[in-house]
Order: C-alpha cells, then sequence, then structure tokens
C-alpha cells in the first residue's frame, strides 16, 4: 500500500495562511470549521534571540490510524491507496474518531452533521493536479507524494533534509505519516503535545496566535 | 481510487465539472439553469494586490468557481496568497454596488437611490461646469488608491485634462514616491523596493549569476506584503544560501528566518543609516568589498568638492546637521567652464590639484587618482580661496556622531547585533539593500532613500550581480518586451498636442512648490490640500471625485476630514462596496469593478500577462469608464455643459500624441485597447487576447542571458541598464569591439559634462528643490532638499512620549490589502480584529494579558494634536509657503488656528483592538495594521461606527512637520497610549458572524458599456 | 471537553441494568427472592434499553446506526453486541421464568447474561481508551465505570426486592451493598487520581462520585444489618446516590481529557 501525505519544510512556510484559505475554496468548507490550519510556534526564546515557526496541521495520514480503528461504520476508513478518509454517507456523528485522533484535526461539519478532514485533495490528484494547499503555498514548502515512492516530491523533500532536521508530530503508537522539516538553524522543534495556546482566552478566533 | 468512490467518500460539495475539478463553492444556488458543460478556464492575474501574480479562473456556467496561480508565471511560480485566493468572495460578495447611486438621506447615512449612469456623469458635469464659472477649475480634486490600483494615473490624467486642480492619494508621499523619486537620483539605477518595483534581479535563476549572496531587508515584508511573488522569491534565495538581514520592529516571518535581526524602534532608521556609514568609514570598509576595492573611489561621486559658500536652509527639525550644500560647480573655478559645459570638481592626488570630473572608459580610468577625504584650498576663478571638504568629508561629519554605542541607545539594538549586521552587508558586492514602505511613513522619507541608497554605493552593491536596484533582463526573440496598460496623463511622457493645462495651473496645484518631489506623480500635499479645503486659502476646493476604498482607514487623522466634507459642493465615490468614505461623504457612487472583471496587460519578467474580464456584473464598469463618462458628458459643443478641454479629451486627434490614449466610449473599446498594449502587435482585439496571453516572450537563456553586470566599466555600448542604451552610445552594436564604460547617471540637471558616478552626496535632489523638474524653472522651496540623510527625533517623542509611552508602528499581514477585504468572510475569519503586539514586560505593565481587549489614544484623538490651519500661496508670486516666519501668515512652518477640533472629537473614545502579548516585539514598542469594520454599514447600524471602533489611522499624524521634499507625514511611529478595555459593541468576530458575506453567484451582464 | 450527557447516560444506566441483572442471576444460584426475579429482570431490561436509547441521542445520524455493525474493532460495535446480548438473553430468561422452565436452564441464561452486562459496563469505559486521550489511556478508567455501576445495580436489584419480597432476608444484600459501595468509591477514586484532576469541579465531582457510588451505598450496606426493616429507604436512597456517583464519575472523564492536541480547538 503506498504512504500517500504532506510534507511541510517549515524551515520555509513563511506563515502566510495561503494554504489554509485555499483548502477552505477548494472544499467549500463553512466558517468556523477547517481541515487545515496554521499555527505560529513562538517566538521563544530572550529577546532579541528569538526563534519562532509556522506549523501547518491537516490530518497527518497515520498508518496506524486510530480515527479509523474507532469508527464504528467504517465511514472513516482507508481507500485502497492508503489514504485515510471520511465517507460522510456512512458516519453517524459519533464522533469517537475526533475523541481518537491525536492531533484535533478532524472537522466537525454542522451542516451535514458528519465528521470531515483533509482527503488529501483526490479530486485533484486523481486528475493529476496538485492538492489546492500545496499548489498554492507560496514558500514552496508543501508537497504532496507517496513517501513509499523515492521519485515523489514528499520522499525527494525528506531525503534532501538533514535527518535530525526531519521530525513527525508526536507519535503516540498512531505513527503519523506527514513529516516535518525543520532544522535547528530556524528554530528548535516543539513537540506537539508542547503546545498550548498561548491565549488565556479559550477563544477560537484568538487560538494559537502564538502557541 | 475511482471518481465514485471519490465522490462517495470525499467532503467536496457540489459536483464535479468537465474538467475533473472539484467544484468548490458556498454559493447560494443559481436561479438560472445551466448547460452543464461549460466549463472553462481564463488566463489572467491577480490584482488584489500590486503584485500581479498569473491566475487560473475557472469559470463553470459563467461563473468563477476557482482560482488558482499560473504556473506561466516566473514571479509567482504558480503561487497564489490568501488575498487573491479570495478574489471569488470578493466578486460574488453581496453587498456590491451594483448600479450607480445618488443619497437620498443625510451625511453621514446611508440612503440612496438607483439612478442611471447618464444621471450620474451629468450631474457630477453639472457641478464641475458650475464650479468652473463661478469660481474656476483649480476646485477640482481627484483621489485615488495607492499600491494595489493599477489605473494609479486616471486621477491625474482626469485633472490636467480638465486643466487644473489637485490630486492626492494616502500613498505616494507615505508610500513609494520618495523611494521611487529619490533612489535614482542617488544610485542612477532605480529604486529598491521588492514590493512596488518588483526588484527582477532578486528572481534570477542561480544559473545566469544572478545569485543574490547578502540581502538587507529593511523596513520590507517580503512574506506578508506579496507572499506569492515577493515572499516566494525571498524564500528561494533564503534556499539558495542568501544571507539575509531584517531590519524590523516586527519579528516577522522573514526575521524569524534572518541571519540577523534587528528590532529597531520605529522611526530611528535614519539613525541606523548613519551608524552603519560611520562603522564603513570608520573601518574602511568601503575599500574592502571583495572584488570591488576601488568602486568608492571610481565610481561614486564622494570625492567630488562641496562648496562652502551655499548657504543651505536646514529644515527646522534638525538645524543642528553639518551645513553642507551644493557641490562646487567647475565653472566656479574654471575659466574654460560655462553652463554649456558645466561640470563637478576633485582633488586629483597625483597631479596636486583640483580637477574638473570627467567620465571614466578605458582608456582614461588610470589617470584618476581622487583624494577621498579631508579638505581641499581651491583657489576660484574670481581668484578668492575657499576650503572644501570632499563629499565623503562631509558624509564623515554628517555621521560623526553616530558611533554605534549612540546608534544602540537610539535605535534600541545590541551594538554587536549591528556590527554583526554591517559586516555580513560589507561582505559581498553582491546584494543590497532593499528598502521597504517603513520609511516613507516618516517625514524621514527622503533621508532614508538617500541613506538606502548612498550605503549600496559606498559598498558597491550598485550594478553587481545580486543588486536588488538592478534592473536585469535581455530582450526576448520575438521582439516583444515589457507591457503594461497603465494610461497616461498628458504631460507625464512627451507633450500632446493640445495644451490641456498652462504652468500656472501646475503651479497652483497646492504645496507643490514646497514639496517638488509630489512632481513625479502629478500630486499634490495632502495636508495643504486639507487646509484649503477648510479655510477655502488660497482657494475653495468643490468636487470631489474618488476613486479607490476607504479614505477612513487610509488618511493619516483620518477624522480631521470629518470637518471638510460639507465644505464640498459634490463629493463622488467609485468604488466596489459601500465603505466609511460612501456613508460619510459621499453624494454619487459610481458602481467599479473587481479585478476577476477588470483588463490590464501586466509585464512579469520574461512572460507577458493578461488580466481579462472573466466575468462582468451588474451595471459596474472598470472605473475608467467614470472618469471617462463624466468627461463624454461636457465633450458636446452643444450642450450647456460643454467644456473644450473635455471634448479634446474624447479625441485622440485633438490629443495628438500616441502616449495619451482619448477615453473611450464603450467597455470593447477599452478592453481592445488593453489587448494592445500585451506587448504583441498582432494581437488588436480582447477576443484575440484571450488566447493569446499568458505569453511567454523570451525563453530564459534569452532573457536573462542577456544581462551584463558591472555593465557601469565594461560593457560596449549595446546593453546598458535594462536594454537602455546609453545616450551617445546609439549606433554601436554588441558586437562591435568597441568597449565604452556606461557609468551611472545621477548629476543635476544643470551639469553637462556628467561624469557618470553614483551619487550618494545628492546634489540632485538640492538641485530639485531649487527648480524644481518641470519644464520651467519652478520657485525655491523654503528648506533645501538636503544631500546626505540626517536624523531628527520624532514629534511625537519630544512632545507627547511621557504622556502616551509606547511607539506605534505599522506593518502589511497577508489577510488584506490597505482597506480591502476587510468584508471577506474567510479572510475575517482569520483576523477577525486587529491584533496589538505589545512586549510582556509592557503588557505586565498595564495589567494586560493575551487575548485582551485594549483600548488604543494617541494625542490625536485626545485633542492635543489638532490639524492646524497651514494655508499656503499667500504669496501669489509664487504660490510658495510664506516661510518661516509667521508675518506671511499661516504657513506648514508656521501654523495658524485647529480646524479640526469638531471632527477629532469623534474619536476621542480612542480605539480597539486585542491585545497579543509578545517577544516580537521591544519594550516600549507596539504595533497594529489598519482596520476597519464593514460590518457597521449593514442596515439598521451606525455607519459611522465602522471606521472609529477599530481604525489605527484616527490615531496617525497628519500635523507638525512634513518634509521638504515630498512632504510626507507620519503614519507610524506615532505614540499612544493602552489600556485594558471590553470588546466593543457591535463588531462581527466569531467565524460565523461573517455568513451573511458569503459569496451570492450572479450573472455575467457583461456591465456598463459592454455591446456585444 | 465538553460533557457529553448522552453517553453519560448510556454508561450509567447500561451499567446499571447490567449489574441488576447480574443480581438476578446471583440470586437464581442463591435460590432467594424468586418472587423479584421476574419483575427484576423486566426492570433491568427496561434500564439498559433506556440507556441504549440515550446514546442514540448522541448521533446526529442515527438512521444510519446499522452501519454500526459493519466495523467490529470498534468500541461502539462491542457495546452494541455486549448490549445485544444482554437483551436477548434478559428476553430468554423472562420467557423461561415465565414459562417455569428447568433452573439449569434458567441459571445458565442468568450467569450468561450477567457476564455480558458486567462485560458491557466495563466495555463502554473500555472504548474510551484511546492512545490520543492519555489520560483516559488506563484499564482504572473501565474498572471504574464497572465498580461504579455495581452499587447502582444492587441497589436497584434491592428496590424491586423491597417491593416484592415481604420478608426477604436483608443481611446478605446489605454486606452485597457495602462491598459494592467501597468498591465503588476505590474504583472511582483509583481512576480520577490516577488521571489527576485539574480543577475545583473536578474534585467535587470526585467527592460526589465517591459519596455518592461508594460511602451512601456502604454505609446504607451497613445499616441494613441493624435495621432490616429500612430495606426500601436504603435500597432506594443508595440507588439514587450510586447514580449519582456513576454519573458524576462518568462527567469527571469527559472534563478531565487532555488529547495530545486539540489544534483547530475542536469542541466536540
Ligand atoms: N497608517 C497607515 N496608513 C497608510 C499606510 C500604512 O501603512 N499605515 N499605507 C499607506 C500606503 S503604502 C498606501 S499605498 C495607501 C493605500 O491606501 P488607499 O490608497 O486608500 O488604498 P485602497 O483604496 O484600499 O487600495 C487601492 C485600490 O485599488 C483597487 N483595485 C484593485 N484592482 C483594481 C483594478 O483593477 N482597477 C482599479 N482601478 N482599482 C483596483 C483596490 O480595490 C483598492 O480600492 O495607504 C496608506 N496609508
Ligand atoms: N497584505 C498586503 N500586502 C500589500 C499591501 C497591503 O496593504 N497588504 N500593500 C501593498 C503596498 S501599497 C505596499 S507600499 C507594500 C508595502 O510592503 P512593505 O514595504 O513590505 O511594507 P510593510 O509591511 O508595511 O512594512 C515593512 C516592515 O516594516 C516594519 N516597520 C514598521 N516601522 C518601521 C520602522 O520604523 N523602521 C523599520 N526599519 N521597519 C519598520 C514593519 O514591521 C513591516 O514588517 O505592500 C504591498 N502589499
Ligand atoms: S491525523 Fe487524526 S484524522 Fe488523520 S489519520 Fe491520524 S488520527 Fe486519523
Ligand atoms: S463520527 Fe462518523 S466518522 Fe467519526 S467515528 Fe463516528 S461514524 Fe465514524
Ligand atoms: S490536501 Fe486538500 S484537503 Fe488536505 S489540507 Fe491540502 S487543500 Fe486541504
Ligand atoms: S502556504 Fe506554504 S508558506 Fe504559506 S503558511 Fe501554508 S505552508 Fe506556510
Ligand atoms: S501577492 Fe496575492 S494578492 Fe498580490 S497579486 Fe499575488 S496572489 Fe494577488
Ligand atoms: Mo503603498
Amino acid at each position: 500500500m503506498s504512504r500517500n501525505c504532506l510534507v511541510v519544510d517549515l524551515d520555509k512556510c513563511i506563515g502566510c495562511h495561503a494554504c489554509e484559505v485555499a483548502c477552505k475554496n477548494e472544499n467549500g468548507i463553512a466558517l468556523g470549521e477547517y481541515w487545515n490550519r496554521v499555527l505560529q510556534i513562538g517566538p521563544h526564546g530572550t529577546f532579541p534571540d528569538l526563534e519562532q515557526y509556522w506549523l501547518p496541521v491537516q490530518c497527518q495520514q497515520c498508518e496506524d490510524a486510530p480515527c479509523v480503528h474507532v469508527c464504528p461504520t467504517g465511514a472513516s476508513y482507508r481507500d485502497a491507496d492508503g489514504k485515510v478518509l471520511v465517507d460522510k454517507e456512512k458516519c453517524i456523528g459519533c464522533k469517537y474518531c475526533m475523541m481518537a485522533c491525536p492531533y484535533g484535526v478532524r472537522s466537525w461539519n454542522t451542516k451535514e452533521k458528519a465528521v470531515e478532514k483533509c482527503t488529501l485533495c483526490g479530486q485533484l490528484t486523481s486528475a493529476g493536479q496538485e492538492p489546492a494547499c500545496v499548489a498554492a503555498c507560496c514558500a514552496n514548502a508543501r508537497f504532496y507524494g507517496d513517501l513509499d515512492d523515492p521519485g515523489s516530491d514528499v520522499s525527494k523533500a525528506v531525503a534532501a533534509a538533514d535527518p535530525a532536521s526531519v521530525h513527525t508530530l508526536h507519535d503516540a503508537g498512531n505513527k503519523p505519516l506527514t513529516r516535518y522539516i525543520l532544522s535547528d538553524k530556524i528554530a528548535a522543534w516543539h513537540d506537539v503535545d508542547a503546545i498550548k495556546p498561548a491565549s488565556d482566552a479559550q477563544d477560537a478566533a484568538w487560538f494559537a496566535k502564538e502557541a | 481510487m475511482t471518481r465514485r468512490s471519490f465522490m462517495k467518500t470525499a467532503a467536496v460539495t457540489g459536483a464535479v465539472g468537465a474538467l475533473g475539478l472539484g467544484v468548490a463553492h458556498n454559493m447560494a444556488p443559481s436561479d438560472k439553469a445551466w448547460a452543464d458543460n461549460d466549463v472553462h478556464e481564463v488566463r489572467t492575474s491577480c490584482r488584489a494586490c500590486i503584485a500581479n501574480c498569473g491566475v487560473i479562473a475557472t469559470v463553470s456556467n459563467g461563473r468563477v468557481i476557482k482560482l488558482r496561480g499560473d504556473s506561466i508565471d516566473p514571479m509567482s511560480k504558480g503561487r497564489m496568497c490568501p488575498k487573491g485566493l479570495s478574489g471569488i468572495q470578493a466578486l460574488y460578495h453581496p453587498n456590491r454596488n451594483k448600479y450607480p447611486m445618488k443619497r437620498v438621506g443625510a451625511k453621514p447615512g446611508n440612503q440612496w437611490e438607483r439612478i442611471s449612469w447618464d444621471e450620474a456623469a451629468k450631474t457630477v458635469a453639472q457641478h464641475m461646469i458650475d464650479m468652473r464659472d463661478k469660481t474656476g477649475k483649480h476646485g477640482l480634486l481627484c483621489t485615488t488608491g495607492g499600491g494595489g490600483n493599477p489605473q494609479f494615473f486616471s486621477p491625474p490624467r482626469f485633472r490636467n485634462f480638465w486643466g487644473a486642480g489637485n490630486v492626492f492619494e494616502p500613498g505616494c508621499a507615505q508610500c513609494y514616491l520618495p523611494r521611487n523619486f529619490t533612489m535614482p537620483l542617488v544610485n542612477g539605477i532605480g529604486d529598491t523596493s521588492i514590493a512596488d518595483s518588483g526588484c527582477s534581479e532578486l528572481y534570477k535563476p542561480a544559473k545566469y549569476g544572478g545569485l543574490t549572496e547578502v540581502y538587507v531587508i529593511w523596513g520590507t515584508g517580503p512574506a506578508w506584503h506579496s507572499p506569492s511573488t515577493s515572499g516566494r522569491c525571498v524564500a528561494e534565495l533564503r534556499e539558495n544560501g542568501c544571507k539575509t538581514v531584517v531590519v524590523d520592529p516586527r519579528f516577522t516571518a522573514d526575521a524569524s528566518k534572518a541571519d540577523v535581526w534587528l528590532p529597531i524602534k520605529p522611526g530611528t532608521d535614519m539613525a541606523m543609516m548613519l551608524g552603519w556609514m560611520h562603522y564603513i568609514i570608520e573601518n574602511k570598509l568601503y575599500e574592502k568589498i571583495p572584488g570591488y576595492e576601488t568602486f568608492c573611489e571610481q565610481w561614486t561621486n564622494l570625492p567630488f568638492l562641496v562648496d562652502p559658500r551655499d548657504n543651505v536652509s536646514l529644515p527646522p527639525v534638525a538645524e543642528d546637521i553639518t551645513k553642507d550644500g551644493q557641490l562646487l560647480r567647475a565653472s566656479a573655478v574654471f575659466d574654460d567652464v560655462d553652463a554649456a559645459n558645466e561640470g563637478y570638481v576633485y582633488f586629483d592626488t597625483e597631479k596636486g590639484e583640483v580637477t574638473k570630473a570627467f567620465a571614466l572608459g578605458p582608456d582614461n580610468d588610470g589617470t584618476y587618482h581622487p583624494q577621498m577625504f579631508g579638505t581641499v584650498d581651491v583657489k576660484l576663478k574670481d581668484g578668492s580661496t575657499i576650503t572644501c571638504k570632499t563629499a565623503f568629508e562631509a558624509y564623515k561629519d554628517r555621521c560623526a556622531d553616530f558611533d554605534l554605542d549612540t546608534v544602540a541607545e537610539i535605535t534600541g539594538c545590541k551594538k554587536e547585533k549591528i556590527i554583526e549586521a554591517i559586516e555580513l552587508y560589507c561582505s559581498s558586492a553582491h546584494g543590497g539593500i532593499s528598502l521597504g514602505v517603513a520609511t516613507d511613513m516618516y517625514p524621514g522619507s527622503a533621508q532614508a532613500a538617500i541613506g538606502a541608497a548612498a550605503l549600496d554605493c559606498m559598498t558597491a552593491h550598485l550594478w553587481h550581480s545580486g543588486c536588488p536596484a538592478n534592473k536585469v533582463g535581455g530582450q526576448g526573440s520575438k521582439g516583444l518586451t515589457s507591457c503594461e496598460s497603465t494610461i497616461f496623463p498628458s504631460g507625464f511622457i512627451g507633450d500632446t498636442k493640445y495644451e490641456f493645462q498652462t504652468n500656472d495651473a501646475i503651479l497652483e496645484r497646492l504645496g507643490y512648490c514646497e514639496h517638488k518631489g509630489l512632481g513625479g506623480w502629478m500630486h499634490s500635499h495632502i495636508p495643504t490640500v486639507l487646509s484649503a479645503v477648510l479655510t477655502g486659502e488660497p482657494y475653495q476646493p468643490k468636487v470631489w471625485i474618488e476613486r479607490s476604498g476607504n479614505k477612513m482607514a487610509a488618511l493619516g487623522n483620518s477624522s480631521s476630514w470629518v470637518d471638510a466634507f460639507p465644505k464640498f459642493d459634490l463629493i463622488v465615490h467609485g468604488y466596489m462596496y459601500p465603505t466609511s468614505f460612501t456613508t460619510e461623504a459621499a453624494d454619487i457612487v459610481f458602481p467599479v469593478c473587481e479585478w476577476l472583471e477588470n483588463a490590464f496587460a501586466q509585464n512579469r519578467l520574461n512572460v507577458n500577462l493578461m488580466r481579462k474580464p472573466v466575468t462582468n456584473l451588474f451595471e459596474a464598469a472598470d472605473e475608467i469608464m467614470m472618469w471617462g463618462k463624466i468627461a463624454e458628458a461636457m465633450s458636446d459643443p452643444s450642450s450647456e455643459l460643454y467644456d473644450a478641454n473635455m471634448e479634446a479629451c474624447m479625441d485622440d486627434e485633438k490629443i495628438g500624441s500616441p502616449m495619451v490614449p482619448a477615453y473611450w466610449k464603450t467597455i470593447n473599446e477599452y478592453w481592445d485597447w488593453v489587448a494592445q498594449q500585451g506587448g504583441d502587435k498582432s494581437v488588436t482585439t480582447m477576443e484575440q487576447a484571450m488566447e493569446a496571453f499568458p505569453m511567454k516572450w523570451a525563453e530564459d537563456d534569452e532573457y536573462w542571458g542577456g544581462t551584463t553586470y558591472d555593465g557601469y566599466c565594461q560593457v560596449n555600448a549595446g546593453a546598458g541598464v535594462a536594454g537602455k542604451v546609453d545616450p551617445g552610445m546609439e549606433g554601436s552594436s554588441a558586437d562591435d569591439g568597441k568597449v565604452v564604460y556606461t557609468g551611472f547617471s545621477t548629476a543635476a540637471r544643470d551639469i553637462k559634462d556628467n561624469p557618470k558616478k553614483c551619487g550618494p552626496y545628492a546634489d540632485t535632489m538640492l538641485y530639485l528643490g531649487r527648480h524644481g523638474n518641470e519644464k520651467f524653472d519652478m520657485p525655491a522651496a523654503v528648506v533645501d532638499y538636503n544631500p546626505m540623510p540626517y536624523y531628527f527625533t520624532p514629534e511625537d517623542q519630544s512632545e507627547y512620549g511621557d504622556e502616551y509611552p509606547l511607539r506605534l508602528t505599522e506593518g502589511r499581514i497577508p489577510y488584506f490589502h490597505h482597506g480591502t477585504l476587510r468584508n471577506n468572510p474567510y479572510l475575517r475569519e482569520l483576523y477577525p480584529a486587529p491584533e496589538l503586539w505589545i512586549s510582556p514586560g509592557n503588557a505586565g505593565k498595564y495589567g494586560i494579558v493575551d487575548g485582551d481587549w485594549v483600548n488604543i489614544k494617541s494625542p490625536r484623538t485626545d485633542g492635543k494634536d489638532v490639524f492646524r490651519d497651514i494655508t499656503t500661496g499667500l504669496s501669489t508670486d509664487t504660490v510658495m509657503a510664506g516661510g518661516k516666519d509667521a508675518k506671511f501668515g499661516p504657513s506648514e512652518f508656521a501654523p495658524g488656528e485647529e480646524l479640526t477640533a469638531n471632527g477629532q472629537s469623534v474619536v476621542k473614545d480612542g480605539i480597539f483592538a486585542v491585545a497579543r502579548v509578545t517577544k516580537g516585539i521591544a519594550e516600549g514598542t507596539v504595533y497594529m495594521e489598519r482596520f476597519w469594520n464593514p460590518e457597521f454599514l449593514e442596515d439598521g447600524s451606525d455607519g459611522r461606527k465602522s471606521w472609529t471602533t477599530e481604525n489605527m489611522n484616527v490615531l496617525t499624524k497628519n500635523t507638525g512637520y512634513f518634509n521638504p521634499e515630498f512632504g510626507t507625514y507620519t503614519l507610524r511611529g506615532i505614540h499612544v497610549k493602552v489600556a485594558k478595555a471590553q470588546r466593543p459593541e457591535g463588531i462581527w468576530y466569531e467565524p460565523t458572524d461573517f455568513e451573511p458575506w458569503m459569496p451570492e453567484p450572479t450573472e455575467n451582464t457583461g456591465g456598463a458599456f459592454y455591446t456585444k | 471537553m465538553e460533557i457529553q450527557w448522552s453517553l453519560v447516560l448510556f454508561t450509567a444506566l447500561t451499567g446499571m441494568g447490567g449489574c441488576m441483572f447480574a443480581c438476578v442471576a446471583a440470586d437464581e444460584f442463591l435460590g432467594r427472592a424468586k418472587a423479584a426475579a421476574f419483575p427484576a429482570a423486566v426492570v433491568a431490561l427496561v434500564i439498559a434499553v433506556a440507556g441504549g436509547l440515550a446514546s442514540v441521542t448522541h448521533l446526529s445520524h442515527p438512521d444510519r446506526i446499522m452501519g454500526a455493525l459493519s466495523h467490529p474493532t470498534s468500541g461502539i460495535f462491542t457495546e452494541a453486541l455486549l448490549m445485544g446480548c444482554l437483551c436477548v438473553c434478559v428476553a430468554v430468561y423472562l420467557v423461561l421464568v415465565k414459562r417455569e422452565a428447568g433452573a439449569g436452564a434458567r441459571k445458565a441464561v442468568a450467569v450468561i447474561g450477567a457476564v455480558f452486562g458486567v462485560l458491557l459496563s466495563f466495555m463502554a469505559g473500555e472504548s474510551y481508551l484511546m492512545e490520543a486521550r492519555p489520560n483516559w489511556c488506563s484499564q482504572l478508567l473501565p474498572l471504574g465505570y464497572l465498580l461504579t455501576a455495581v452499587p447502582e445495580g444492587i441497589a436497584a436489584y434491592l428496590v424491586v426486592v423491597a417491593a416484592k419480597v415481604k420478608d426477604a432476608d436483608a443481611a446478605p444484600y446489605g454486606r452485597a451493598l457495602l462491598a459494592g459501595g467501597v468498591l465503588a468509591a476505590v474504583g472511582a477514586a483509583a481512576y480520577v487520581l490516577w488521571a489527576g484532576p485539574a480543577d475545583g469541579v473536578q474534585w467535587t465531582l470526585l467527592v460526589v462520585a465517591v459519596l455518592g457510588a461508594g460511602v451512601v451505598p456502604a454505609a446504607c450496606g451497613a445499616l441494613l444489618g441493624k435495621k432490616p426493616e429500612s430495606l426500601m429507604a436504603m435500597a432506594g436512597g443508595s440507588l439514587a446516590c450510586a447514580f449519582v456517583g456513576a454519573v458524576s464519575y462518568r462527567c469527571i472523564m469527559w472534563l478531565i481529557t487532555v488529547p495530545i492536541a486539540n489544534l483547530f480547538l475542536n469542541v466536540l
């Protein structure tokens, strides 16, 4: 099975949020719902010796996907391509998958009353195009492809990076596929479970302005 | 995965079109049934900011349903930023202005009645004719938007045709003009704004030798001002190993990736520049630039002698600076020099004598041994002897007090970091400084532009590979070049047959004589215009035609304009949606187009793009039709509304200049004209252009391979900067073996024997202030345009620093362009309210935690700094300010009484923002970007709140000192105080609040003046 | 996370029903309170079904519920399966009782049903063990689910016994209630203390859970030995408190959870 996913080079990412808006446009996502968000991590350090980077997050395409595991209806499933997807027509809305996703990157579609998430833009990739967020990415920092295919954009990006600069979000046994490239010359990597919204206001609009 | 299984699984709403594109929409269903098979793509270009990235729009059944970048664009390489991607939501916004309207209720207010284009145009014409007959033509005021407005020249064009009046734009003196005008006069090449001018060199693929090795990003933020073009470019530079220095109070994306970040205190850039110069001179770095050790000696005007007799007048804010005047003219020294062969002089150390400076060539460069520093006794031809400094010595004196300890103190940056930055900058000649808009927002705008350009001169960055000032790119094989459909005003390039305006009318432009740099774009001085509106002196502006977004959000101290609106007979607003300006000021509203409805030819390196009318909605039309239809209403000799100039401007033959097309009567004619500007002669109609563009008119090899570096001293005559043939060298070809040095061209206008040096000592500016740049000699400005940069303490600091302890600055964010897109649902969801960045220390001091709402006030909201009478033009001979002496009446040097206390009291409660407590800003500095709240224009709301609630431009300053060159006022680095507050009532903040603004698709009507 | 009331009620009620039926089964073996067997089984069934229905209100698309049987690895599948098995067993048991079938068959069915009932309660908790939610991820959590259900079940059973059996011997029931209460208190406290209450609300709920599910039933159980005549009062009081305690315990679970990350700040 292939291991399709996104890879993001945080050394390059300039925090422009184009990927976020591209995703919303492409997928017609309602206000207040997200499949892809860009979090600012930092600044950390002592002024003026600061570090900061942006962390775009969306489904990490876990190899051992807990969301699929807990889904009672098979609405959350892995397709023949290895992609973790949601068949919204099967979703009963139990939200167990949302509880089970270690990163909270599943989204509740209020109108359709079903769970959604990043689809890796299968409608585009199956027609030979790049996912919307990859195509828009202003810093050429996002890549899509199959980690098992050494010729894919993702494999090439990972291979070009120093292994010490290749990270994944905290792996709780779910084996996230998405790789983040961040080298020490830009900033030290912060494990995702250490990232908390800096804001005391538990306000979705304000969330993660800095974490 | 099969299509079918995808349809069942993926969360794409809607159907899949014939091209297999996921149809994304949040739009209400259409009432018109379309055949399911019409899906096509239109390759166009974005205009949600100044960058013009290539875009592919997917149109399904007449509706634009998707935008993505066009990878043919070599600058954006197919990328698109959030502003551009929001084009569909902007296009189909439910609140679009759909047809012309006239006000039926009181001002401010939102009661309108639909009228026809004809009635609207005639109403404006009637008021103009009345004004002409009663008080004269100069009562016309035309204004527009700044960067982002492709028909930037529409207002001066209309005004010039009309024959008199004033033009402004909130940027101009506060944006780009200071750099755009000044830098070429110093470096002889061009400005280095990566946002505005593009800096094509930075885009050059490394394989053509274009690698920038050191890049100083000074007061500019490519990552956020144009993520897909300049942000992308700088990301690629960094990836290719370019080292960067970022000078910016904010810890921006570019700062976080820089090798050195200098978190400069806002408004202290001049001190920083003088500090860099001090260090460079002290450590002789100017002669240690690897590979270019003699550049400074050979190619700058720094060895030239300064005339100590020149009694330059100094700016009132910096009367303690060294009093160095114009460069000594050769005619003062040599008997055989007069106006016909005027030149500069230097002291030759081999010859041991004062020598007339000359242009270096392959045969003579061994004979040039200038003395760089010190003084020289010069015997003048009248027999007297004077002691002259070299220009470099003058610079040395100018920056003498700016040792790095002092500079560290003023700028708040660490000395070691400053040294690290300078050393990095001087470690390679391949690179240079991109100066951003930040410094344009201070009365030091011209000084910063001179400073940055002078630094690149002193350090041999100019015209070496990697320098942002370079203009590169050769001619392509197809013989096409640049394309652009800017519509020029009469008198801008070449002459017209018909004389539309008199010299007197030009001199009458408000504030122009004092601030001659404004002539670069034919603009007037904004505060002087405001003063004239309020006092009627020297004359009363009466009809105002404004074509842009929200002046209340873009003009400094914007509440000071409230008292001005009632003084006009008629105010016209042309825009896509109602804004605060509409409710506050407008009597007539014209519906103009979004960029997806517009046409524009745009060059992008070796590709020519064409913005195409992808669709056209309602009765909206390109803004050019607004100006044209008003003119047309006055063009009929048999009508009561006749004006001869307006008749002439409808007629190409009468105008008699290919550079100045007449107005168009139908939109189709205009589109065809745009199509003809695309650079391909065979394309004459928009219909053809639809197919023909975008057009890659040169292969990379042809385009980039043609660039010659170090061309100032090596090239043959064939190719100069940007393929421009140097005057006098025409006729020689690339391979005739005749090697000529092109040099740099920066001499003042009276210099005939141009020594072809770059001119860090800006004799050119000094000359400009005294003579102007018109075809006639203008009266001198009261204060001379100083040839070297200087620093002065910002007025807010010296006057209000104790009471308003925090210094507020601004900078772009990736979500909005100026005042635009605040009504865009996806973007407002991302950034629902303005942030106030504040350091943890300051936040703690004021009891503020992250996410708190805060209230912000400045001396302008508190009645302490009220706009005052600065009427100029009391001396009718010169139309000049009366001088510093108050007996000549009020002037900007001696302002009269307060004029706008009433308007400014509207904002006495200050404004509100969300505090973002961050280490990314220094103690003592705060940051906030412009904002306004279109939600207050919804039915039943108080429209005034749209610009008084979260708009930082009611805090900024249009009072006090304006620099002599451009009259720049203060939009950044103003002083404020902050306090914890409550979220203001009525603003939209939660994501779902913006639901009413989700797009409603609309039929393609062709718009107004469309002929099938 | 917000308290998911449907699921709280689902687990509290099915737990009660399951454990109640276990009491029926126990008495089937011990041969006591025969008169209570039928009504108690009916009540247990009603409670469990009510719990099941409560869970359905959690769903946005109950119409697609049959799909829930398609994915055997999910917790919901296990719960639904156990629920179904429990109901079948209780129903069969009722038929057997009605038809006065042989004791062997009744015992067999009762004990199988009891196992399903107890398991259901445990497995309802087990389905929350997700790596994504580290402070749910302990066998103490389902154990707490089961143990807080035990006094509920016993007390509910005793209410029926008190109503149907004239002179029931209260003493053994008292001991059972005492033991159940102690286990519930320990079970609830063990998980919650392990997970680490973060705020006053959670601590308060823990006190309510320990008192309600543990101390009160245990005290009632202890008192029953001395005051057998107040069986109804004690049973009723214990039932109410045990239910409140079980609900509190489940509420704590929702409030206490911290996911590895909640990057979209979903409010579930
Ligand atoms: N305090 C403070 N004030 C500032 C600034 C600041 O940083 N701080 N920035 C200053 C600067 S740099 C500037 S440039 C000004 C800008 O301030 P304004 O000039 O008032 O800005 P806008 O009107 O928003 O922008 C330009 C207009 O061009 C429009 N446009 C887009 N596409 C087209 C098209 O195809 N045709 C035409 N005709 N128009 C189109 C946009 O919709 C927009 O209305 O504000 C200045 N004011
Ligand atoms: N998203 C977006 N893009 C735009 C525009 C927009 O409105 N929105 N406007 C367009 C236009 S018209 C222009 S002119 C360009 C401008 O583009 P830029 O030149 O990049 O201008 P800014 O981002 O306004 O300012 C640059 C940086 O200067 C910093 N700064 C503020 N004060 C000071 C100071 O005193 N000294 C120094 N050294 N730095 C300071 C700010 O923090 C900011 O990061 O952007 C264009 N692109
Ligand atoms: S990241 Fe979350 S949604 Fe995506 S596969 Fe992993 S668990 Fe599932
Ligand atoms: S909410 Fe839908 S997708 Fe998620 S686990 Fe339940 S049924 Fe599956
Ligand atoms: S791949 Fe598609 S669905 Fe996933 S984040 Fe990118 S744009 Fe969104
Ligand atoms: S589009 Fe690219 S550069 Fe911009 S935020 Fe997303 S990943 Fe980063
Ligand atoms: S940078 Fe963004 S807004 Fe500007 S032209 Fe490009 S895509 Fe459009
Ligand atoms: Mo600008």
